[in-house]
């Protein structure tokens, strides 16, 4: 407690932690720093990342396929070779070769270093909108509007097996992590179709979806297979027979992308030190902007993301370290992990770090020409035997503080916005309102005078935690001022800015007023 | 009264300490201090009380130092009494009696034994020269309309007082001989007055806040007939506010003055240059320098503090505290249930009082050894003073504070003023607060006197309305609150270990009614909440378990509940009626028509107190009844108009409304008990078990209201010779606490100290003997002896013989009255 004689320091203000409550699984997502957007001419068709470091990636947008560099995410290389728009270019696991479709039907092989045409394999009559290599790296898989998928071999340039059995285009193929030569088809015949590329022909398994499929992706163990479609995601146990397992509906319009990562998320809390990261996740890239991602145990939304235009395709190193979404507008956003923190640790743990660091510490030579030479001993620290006196210390004040203590109310008011940190502002004003002195403080100001305050009222006022005292404050600075009205320009606008908010909230309550209603008379009908 | 002594509760803490001018012992190692009927002595360095002078009957009113005897002291009272003591060790060496009571007296130096003494009567004030040698009045000086400040010139030379707009300064010689004063105008009215040491100046502050100072008065005064206006005069404008206090020093050079600014301002007379000490948190009352250090004053503040500063270096020195008002401004925020000025708690680890202070604070008061021992500053606002006395301004205030079991966590409730700012008048914050101890593992003050909890938890406006309630669970670290937005929320310390942040753990409503008032149970299974209906919940997972739902017919909100120790019993107190309520049957034991101030609980023995307020000599409007357990048979409605038949001690019929009855009835009783003459308002204390509905016991604290009660620890009161297993400890609004002892045989019977309580004794009486009990004489004579029953006595009424026997059998016969008593009743109607 202060001494009766000494001034007492103003109490800031503190409002509860704003927003969504802290997770690990929020951190770890939020660890993606915010993104390097590039943008492009068309919308960004798809992306594919090669599985190895330095995790390259491959981006399809309008007629063009685009390489960009895992490292610096600049672009490297770009293939133009295509007459009309170019579809889902992807990269071999090891990056050295680039498979594209097309328009045309024309499915394109280049050679990820010199970009010459490595293979041209005719035989779609419609557009191919997926291709994808084959695990073993030697076969591509293409599926296309013509409603037919097909499995060539890339040395030969020949077609191996041609797979009817979907009546509409085929949009998206994965295959099956366990066994190679299994692919999974989506088309917008609403079925998914699971083929065994070695026999040909015939479908393995069937499963209807209820809606066009747009992306397929299998789970790690390659038992379960997500479907996306329409506005949902279907999970499916492909051991099982092709039962649904699970439909997941979370997006407001269609989804476009899913992807299946094996290791990623937060440490989990289960396991132990052996454990590094957690788990598997889902995430899907939906039209109407958001990217969800799922935890698999119980398919809930365990984070999000909001992007501003419509999600065509994401992609996520193998790192887990780069995440690129490219959007119906063109933009492509690549979102950079941090390394963790403990990685670092890790480096340092090598013999020679230590001695580093001790290097680093070394003390610099003191003359008396430096200014360390005339601080030193200053941190020294009393011994048990010494006689220690207590240095008087004034406290120190801010500026607003200082002029609360002398009693100069606008001045302190002024002090305070300038800080610009709204708390401060707004123990100040109650502080001076607790004085009764609030009107002085506002009062006697010129146009300039007002500004920062009528900056801050314009700002701040509908924010529901500073609502009841800012309003107040609105009011009092009408009153003193309501006389002056038109005078200034600048104030003027200012003052409309305050009255434009102040609608759109009164608009933004009825709104919320309007279902409140709704939802009362919903739940008044449950309960009876 | 031979079984019934006259228990003399002492009054054991609290009085005002700074109303009149305290006085330094000639070396200045000494302050006496003014503490109504008691002056004190306490040690100027530390701040430390040493003795107390007792024997006045009335309130002290000033402490003179014989000027020829540096070891006796002079102290007056309004008792007409002027004694004389050892200022060494207290005892009293001589007593005088006056002509009437002394509102002021000064020595006067330098003349043996003469002393200038202002007398206060009812109708006016007369200045009048004593020899106090003698005793005798030398002469009448002087007559005025009303009792003002006296002053005396350090020379001994001159002596002043004023008079509104006048101020008046006389030779010594008019002590002795008819002298005309010299008179002194003004346009406004003087508030303060005050001497130079060789009197040729003279200050005095005016209701503007001017000071105005005259200089050479020895010609002037000696020539009263010149005109006053030829008097050279100055005067100096600082303060806002009326002047209260202004002394010269001793040189002359130096004029110290103070008022409502709380800023004590020294004016260097030669430069005219200005110092000031500023924030000293209250308004400045009086100003007495130390005669042996020139740069000593203690400050008399208007929060009962004294401060001992030395003006030279700017520091304060010591501090003396009394028992601080609640607020400085007097009137509550009244729409809340809780208030600042009945916040009473007993620390669990010390017994010390927690009371709320002025500036936001707590006080922690050792009842016994009547001793501020530390504060807590909750909220730290700064006094700002307002300067035209703006009604809507109001003061930060603790309004609650919570303990838990060993004392470790403090929750406080504190309200800071928002000014004219919006709907709501004030803006809550709840505070959880962690004891840190340093080296010692005791509470104990260390050199600030600042009391070592630290701020963890910090919730500004925890509810949309005002709170109502705060309670600490018994033993785990829960807290609840209610309020008047409907709900209550209970906050839980984070489990996580050494954290001790708090989070809100639950919120919750029942019905759509505001919340007045929370309780646990000792054991700490169950919570009570109090609306207009009572709900129980458990206190672990916060589930609903029961309703207690009030009896039709007594509607009103639950104001206050608190569980019974070691019984199955529930207190309840809405506006106008006591209940008991069994949790075992969820039925009402027995309730009475009473309004209720406060209510206690004893920690561990199945007892409570309440406290009730009578506003003037009239009849209590208490009417009792005893319920059948069935809350949906209240048979017992008001036995109205009924007359006084048998008289039985054992049974208890409270007078009917009539005025005249009841009147009679307690006029009647009132000749054994040394009757109150005509209180202007008498406060009760009632001491119940819960099980009975007869009160064990009962107090009357006169001329006085009862705040708040608090029962002391068993543990802790049994170190206090004067206190008993249930001693009470009763805080009045005069910021006073009395220590009550229910049974007459526990406590001694006082000697010469507690009789010269008697302005405000407590009265006890043992419930057995009703005949001689005050709550007899507050109350009247139980006169139905079927009261008891309900149903009997309402059929009696009805005068039917198979009415009453069909009521006698209805009854539950743990209801009906003694067979003794029902026979008649039940011979009659055959």
């Amino acid at each position: 407690m202060a001494e009766p004689g000494t001034y007492k320091k103003l109490q800031i203000k503190q409002f509860p932690v704003r927003g969504l409550r802290e997770t690990a699984e929020g951190r770890y997502w939020r660890g993606f720093e915010s993104p390097q957007v590039v943008q492009q001419v068309g919308g960004v068709t798809h992306v594919d990342f090669m599985q190895e470091s330095p995790y390259d990636f491959a981006i399809t947008s309008s007629t063009r396929v685009f390489l960009y560099n895992g490292k610096t995410k600049k672009m490297k290389k770009q293939f133009t070779r295509f007459k009309d728009k170019a579809y889902s270019g992807c990269l071999r696991s090891d990056g050295k070769v680039i498979a594209a479709g097309g328009e045309t039907g024309l499915v394109q092989v280049f050679d990820a270093g010199s970009r010459s045409v490595l293979r041209q394999l005719e035989g779609h009559t419609r557009p191919v909108h997926t291709v994808k290599f084959g695990t073993d790296k030697l076969h591509v898989f293409s599926g296309g509007d013509d409603a037919t998928a097909r499995w060539w071999d890339v040395a030969t340039g020949a077609q191996l097996t041609r797979l009817d059995g979907h009546s509409d285009y085929i949009r998206a193929a994965a295959a099956s992590p366990v066994g190679p030569e299994m692919w999974a088809t989506g088309g917008y015949d609403h079925t998914c179709n699971l083929w065994d590329v070695r026999s040909g022909g015939s479908t393995v398994l069937s499963v209807n979806h209820g809606a066009p499929i747009e992306d397929v992706a299998f789970f790690p163990s390659g038992s379960l297979m997500a479907t996306a479609g329409g506005t949902s995601v279907c999970i499916w146990d492909v051991l099982g027979g092709g039962k649904l397992l699970r439909r997941v509906t979370s997006h407001q319009k269609t989804v476009t992308c899913v992807k299946i990562i094996a290791d990623i998320g937060p440490p989990s809390l289960l396991g132990g030190e052996d454990a590094p990261n957690a788990s598997t996740r889902m995430i899907t890239g939906s039209l109407d902007g958001h990217l969800k991602i799922y935890d698999l145990d119980k398919f809930q939304v365990c984070h999000a993301s909001k992007y501003p235009g419509p999600i065509l395709s994401l992609g996520l190193s193998g790192d887990c370290g780069t995440m690129a979404v490219g959007l119906a507008n063109g933009i492509l956003s690549i979102r950079n992990r941090k390394k963790p923190r403990d990685t670092v640790l890790d480096l340092s743990g090598d013999p020679a770090a230590p001695s580093r660091a001790v290097r680093r510490r070394r003390v610099p030579s003191m003359n008396t020409g430096a200014y360390r030479y005339f601080m030193r001993g200053q941190g020294a620290k009393a011994g048990a035997s010494d006689f220690k006196v207590t240095a008087q210390r004034r406290a120190k004040l801010a500026v607003f503080d200082k002029k609360l203590r002398t009693f100069h109310k606008a001045e302190a008011l002024d002090a305070a916005l300038a800080t610009g940190q709204p708390e401060v502002v707004v123990s100040v004003l109650e502080e001076l309102a607790a004085m009764g002195c609030m009107q002085d403080a506002i009062a006697g100001r010129d146009a300039f005078g007002l500004a920062p305050l009528l900056s801050f009222l314009c700002r701040f006022l509908t924010e529901p935690r500073y609502v009841r005292l800012l309003l107040t404050v609105a009011q009092q600075m009408l009153d003193v001022y309501g006389g002056v009205v038109g005078q200034a320009p600048a104030v003027d606008e200012k003052l409309r800015l305050l009255k434009e908010r102040i609608n759109v909230e009164l608009l933004a309550q009825q709104d919320l007023f309007a279902v409140q209603g709704m939802l009362d008379t919903l739940l008044a009908g449950s309960m009876r | 009264m031979q079984t019934a002594e006259a228990v003399r509760a002492i009054q054991i803490a609290g009085g005002c300490l700074t109303e009149y001018v305290p006085s330094f012992s000639a070396d200045g190692t000494q302050i006496f201090l003014c503490n109504d009927a008691v002056a004190r002595c306490y040690n100027a360095q530390t701040g430390q009380p040493i003795f107390a002078l007792e024997g006045h009957k009335g309130v002290v009113t000033s402490v003179a130092f014989n000027p020829r005897n540096s070891k006796q002291v002079f102290t007056t009272s309004l008792d007409s009494n002027i004694r004389v003591w050892d200022s060494t060790n207290g005892f009293l060496l001589r007593s005088c009696e006056v002509k009437g009571p002394v509102r002021s007296m000064k020595l006067v130096p330098g003349k043996a034994s003469l002393a200038i003494i202002i007398h206060d009567t009812q109708s006016a004030a007369r200045l009048i020269s004593y020899d106090v040698s003698s005793g005798r009045s030398v002469r009448s000086v002087h007559k005025m309309r009303s009792a003002s400040q006296l002053a005396v010139s350090a020379d001994g030379e001159y002596f002043a007082t004023f008079e509104r707009h006048s101020a008046l300064v006389w030779p010594i010689k008019a002590a002795t001989k008819a002298r005309d004063p010299l008179r002194l105008h003004h346009t406004k009215s003087f508030t303060c007055i005050a001497l130079g040491s060789k009197g040729d100046s003279f200050a005095a502050g005016d209701a503007s806040g001017r000071i105005r100072i005259w200089h050479d008065l020895n010609a002037a005064v000696a020539a009263p007939e010149v005109d006053s206006k030829q008097v050279k005069c100055t005067t100096v404008h600082w303060h806002a506010n009326p002047v209260g206090c202004v002394a010269f020093t001793e040189d002359g050079k130096y004029l110290l003055s103070g008022g409502a600014e709380g800023v004590l301002v020294i004016w260097q007379l030669d430069t005219g240059v200005r110092q000031y000490l500023p924030r000293l948190g209250a308004p400045l009352r009086t100003l007495a320098l130390s005669p042996a250090d020139p740069s000593i004053v203690t400050v008399g503040l208007a929060d009962n503090a004294q401060h001992i500063l030395n003006f030279a270096s700017m520091t304060i020195k010591s501090s003396i505290r009394g028992i601080q008002p609640a607020n400085l401004s007097g009137d509550e925020n009244p729409s809340g249930t809780l208030s600042s000025s009945r916040l009473l708690r007993l620390h669990p680890r010390q017994g010390y009082a927690v009371l709320s202070a002025t500036g936001a604070c707590l006080q922690f008061i050792d009842a016994i050894g009547n001793q501020s021992v530390m504060r807590l500053q909750v909220a730290s606002r700064n006094y700002v003073a307002q300067p035209h006395q703006s009604p809507a301004f109001s003061e930060p205030a603790v309004l609650a504070a919570a303990f838990s079991r060993d004392g470790a966590t403090l929750v406080t409730l504190d309200t800071r003023p928002t000014g004219a700012l919006s709907h709501k008048a004030t803006d809550s914050c709840l505070r959880f607060w962690e004891l840190r101890l340093g080296e010692t593992s005791e509470l104990a003050v260390d050199g600030s006197g600042n009391a070592p909890y630290v701020l963890t938890t910090c919730v500004n406006d925890p509810h949309l309305k005002d709170i109502t309630a705060l309670e600490y669970h018994p033993f785990e670290h829960l807290v609840v609150t209610t309020s008047l937005d409907k709900e209550f929320k209970i906050w839980q310390r984070a489990p996580e270990k050494g954290g001790g942040a708090w989070s809100i753990r639950s919120v919750a409503s029942y019905g759509d009614e505001p919340l007045h008032s929370a309780a646990f149970s000792p054991d700490g299974s169950l919570l009570a909440i109090g609306g207009m209906a009572i709900t129980l919940w458990d206190a672990h997972h916060h589930t609903h378990s029961a309703t207690l739902v009030p009896p039709p017919g007594q509607p009103g909100a639950v104001k206050t509940l608190t569980f019974v120790a070691s019984s199955p019993f529930l207190v309840v107190a809405t506006k106008d009626t006591l209940m008991t309520w069994n949790l075992l049957t969820l039925s009402v034991m027995w309730s009475y028509s009473l309004n209720i101030t406060s209510l206690a609980t004893h920690p561990t023995l199945p007892q409570f107190a309440v406290s009730v307020s009578r506003p003037s000599a009239a009849a209590p409007k208490a009417t009792g009844r005893v319920e059948t357990p069935v809350p949906a048979a209240p048979a017992g409605k008001k036995a109205k108009g009924k007359k006084a038949k048998g008289k039985d001690a054992s049974e208890y019929d409270f007078p009917e409304e009539e005025e005249e009855d009841a009147a009679e009835a307690a006029a009647g009783e009132r000749e054994a008990p040394a009757s109150f003459p005509e209180p202007r308002a008498t406060s009760y204390a009632l001491l119940f078990d819960a099980a009975q509905s007869d009160p064990l016991a009962a107090w009357g604290l006169r001329d006085s209201a009862i705040s708040a009660m608090a029962f002391l620890n068993p543990q802790l009161s049994s170190k206090v010779p004067i206190a008993s297993e249930a001693s009470l400890l009763v805080l009045t609004q005069e910021r006073s606490l009395y220590l009550t002892s229910p049974k007459a045989t526990s406590t001694p019977e006082t000697g010469g100290a507690s009789e010269n309580k008697d302005e405000n004794e407590l009265l006890s009486e043992g419930g057995a003997v009703p005949e001689q009990s005050l709550f007899l004489s507050a109350y009247g004579k139980f006169k139905n002896p079927k009261a008891r029953g309900g149903a009997p006595a309402k059929a009696e009424e009805d005068g039917k013989a198979s009415g009453t026997l069909a009521a006698i059998s209805d009854t539950p016969s743990h209801l009906l009255p003694s067979l003794l008593s029902l026979c008649p009743a039940f011979l009659d109607s055959l």
